[in-house]
């Protein structure tokens, strides 16, 4: 069996893996997959380890620096993010390798009792997002159509537990959420204005191998297929990280929604670099070829 | 009936998604409680399963509603917010019957992008070059163009017209368009089939009149609807008849996804909204240019 160490985050985002590992899909490839949990701002308890303003001082990627995990995953434009900046800023490269399996939801929320009704009345108002995370870029492209760059605030408010907290309270008009928290917020019976799917891209270091690669998003693919015909029966890493605040009954299932690992095409290379460039959000120069690399499918 | 003829004022209905409080409020009597006799006229709505005509991408006002308000056989109407203002500013270039924005409405109206079962797209950047059925010109089409605009660049953003929300989707289920826009009970029509939602939001309506309908008696419309929003505010349920009727039985009462109701009380129209408003319009060419706030909104119900 090659050994693999990858990573995992927020359950939403890493199910293919947990289940691609639990089925023993992985081990129908010959691999033998460890996956190191580090904490994400979808856990109840965590801390703000993952959520530091220096993106390469958050936990996973300490630990990917360190060598302690050579693959992971997150949102799409996070990934170009951390792919981008590791090869500007002298961090150990991280290229983007796949567009990934999950689709996460994220929704934007609000308190009822703040009267906010629809998108355009989050002008000019304060969105709790954690920072060049799935949540703030997908506020972003969320809100772009109803709102002018300039008039979209977003703001850190820590965890998803944190944040729905911050809205209750009155500290933030709106925050962005994903699942198991849009269901949380639902339950509590807070208002989601919008939501959409959103993409994951997959990252890895240059020493995992182009077949080691096909191979783990050959079984990642055969779990989104198994999470589609049943997504009840993994729904319970979902529901562990509310930790008690929701039950499986109130989790909504067609929220989740996962698809086969795919080459990362120039095009979308263009379309999203561009768009998180013109965003400010990272640094020009990049390349497709000095950031992207689908040798998974060479 | 002609403006000389009619006894008392009359109110549009359409699609019972965006006139939910004005149907709540003549059925418990709020109307009548601020001392109006209103008259409803209802006209076919791309939500009614009944409904067969296929309107024109360039033309809006030889549509069903339209047409009778332009012959004054209605006084009082609500639409997409986008719709409204289209409306209100090109009958005034055009020189048909006058219509003012009079208020923000009370629906907030769910709109949802959907794709079949089995497709390949799985988040609104797959959407690229690929078609989306709307309604041109009507909300399906403006909150499709609000929902992609951050997904997505102008040109890459692709509508297409292919009729009644049962027409497009059912061209979504048999592969003729790629995606759709849909409002309910539609959105729970096409989640009973097992389609794929890709995003969806919550969106406004705004509220027309003619200039012979006076502020008084808007005032009190606008009162009796927000009550009615009151009442479907603590539990829409009772009301879900109306949305389930217009799919002709495809979808059972307790199949309906009522939580997507959502309704605020009417307010007025701000010289802010108008702003944002009639800029992102004009700017994707929606609408034309050169209209104000003073010649287009009138905010007489609270003056």
């Amino acid at each position: 069996m090659k050994k693999v160490k990858a990573s995992m985050m927020n359950a939403i985002h890493d199910l293919p893996l947990l289940v691609a590992r639990d089925e023993g899909f992985f081990n129908d490839q010959g691999l033998d997959v460890e996956i190191i949990t580090t904490p994400g701002s979808g856990q109840k308890n965590s801390d703000h380890q993952a959520l530091r303003s220096n993106i390469f001082e958050r936990t996973m990627e300490s630990l990917y620096e360190q060598g302690a995990c050579d693959q992971f995953r997150m949102c799409e434009w996070g990934i170009m993010k951390r792919a981008v900046e590791s090869h500007e800023k002298g961090h150990r490269p991280a290229k983007i390798v796949a567009l990934g399996s999950a689709m996460s939801t994220f929704a934007i929320v609000t308190d009822p009792k703040a009267g906010i009704y629809e998108p355009e009345q989050l002008k000019d108002k304060q969105i709790g997002v954690s920072p060049y995370n799935g949540s703030h870029f997908t506020t972003l492209k969320l809100l772009e159509g109803f709102l002018k760059r300039e008039q979209i605030k977003t703001t850190f408010a820590g965890t998803m537990r944190e944040r729905i907290e911050a809205l209750k309270k009155g500290d933030v008009a709106a925050i962005s959420l994903m699942e198991p928290w849009i269901s949380v917020a639902e339950k509590q019976g807070l208002r989601v204005l919008m939501e959409s799917h959103s993409t994951r891209s997959e990252a890895a270091g240059d020493e995992l191998d182009g077949a080691t690669l096909h191979k783990m998003f050959l079984a990642e693919a055969e779990a989104a297929r198994a999470i589609d015909k049943n997504p009840a029966k993994y729904a319970h890493y979902l529901v562990t990280e509310a930790g008690g605040m929701l039950d499986l009954k109130d989790l909504k299932l067609a929220r989740i929604l996962n698809a086969p690992p795919e080459p990362y095409t120039r095009e979308r290379f263009q379309h999203t670099y561009e768009w998180t460039r013109d965003w400010g959000l990272v640094p020009a120069g990049a390349t497709y070829e000095n950031t992207v690399d689908n040798r998974a499918w060479q | 009936m002609s403006t000389a003829t009619k006894t008392k004022p009359q109110i549009a209905v359409m699609n019972a998604v965006h006139d939910l409080p004005v149907l709540v409020a003549r059925d418990q009597g709020f109307f009548k409680d601020e001392g109006l006799d209103l008259e409803f006229v209802t006209t076919p709505g791309m939500a009614q399963v009944t409904t067969s005509h296929f309107v024109k991408f360039d033309s809006v006002f030889d549509r069903p509603l339209d047409s009778v308000f332009n012959d004054g056989g209605i006084d009082q109407y609500r639409m997409c917010e986008w719709g409204i203002m289209k409306r209100a500013v090109e009958a005034n270039k055009q020189g048909l019957r006058d219509r003012k924005i009079v208020a923000l409405g009370a629906s907030m109206s769910k709109f949802a992008i959907v794709v079949r079962p089995d497709s390949k797209i799985y988040e609104p950047e797959m959407l690229k070059g690929k078609e989306i059925a709307v309604t041109p010109n009507n909300g399906s089409d403006f909150t499709t163009l609000k929902m992609m605009e951050g997904f997505l660049e102008p040109q890459h953003l692709k509508r297409t017209n292919a009729g009644s929300m049962l027409k497009r989707l059912e061209a979504v289920r048999d592969g003729k368009v790629t995606a759709a826009s849909l409002m309910e009970p539609w959105i729970s029509v096409a989640q009973k089939w097992g389609m794929r939602i890709l995003i969806e939001s919550h969106s406004t309506r705004a509220e027309a009149a003619g200039d012979d309908t006076d502020a008084e008696t808007l005032k009190k419309m606008f009162r009796a609807q927000s009550r009615a929003v009151e009442v479907l505010e603590k539990d829409p349920r009772p009301y879900v008849h109306y949305l389930v009727r217009e799919t002709g039985g495809l979808l059972k009462p307790e199949e309906f996804q009522h939580w997507r109701l959502l309704h605020g009380p009417v307010t007025p129209y701000t010289r802010e909204r108008w702003d944002d408003t009639y800029r992102w319009t004009v700017k994707w060419n929606m609408t034309v240019p050169g209209a104000t706030y003073e010649n287009t909104v009138d905010n007489r119900a609270w003056q």
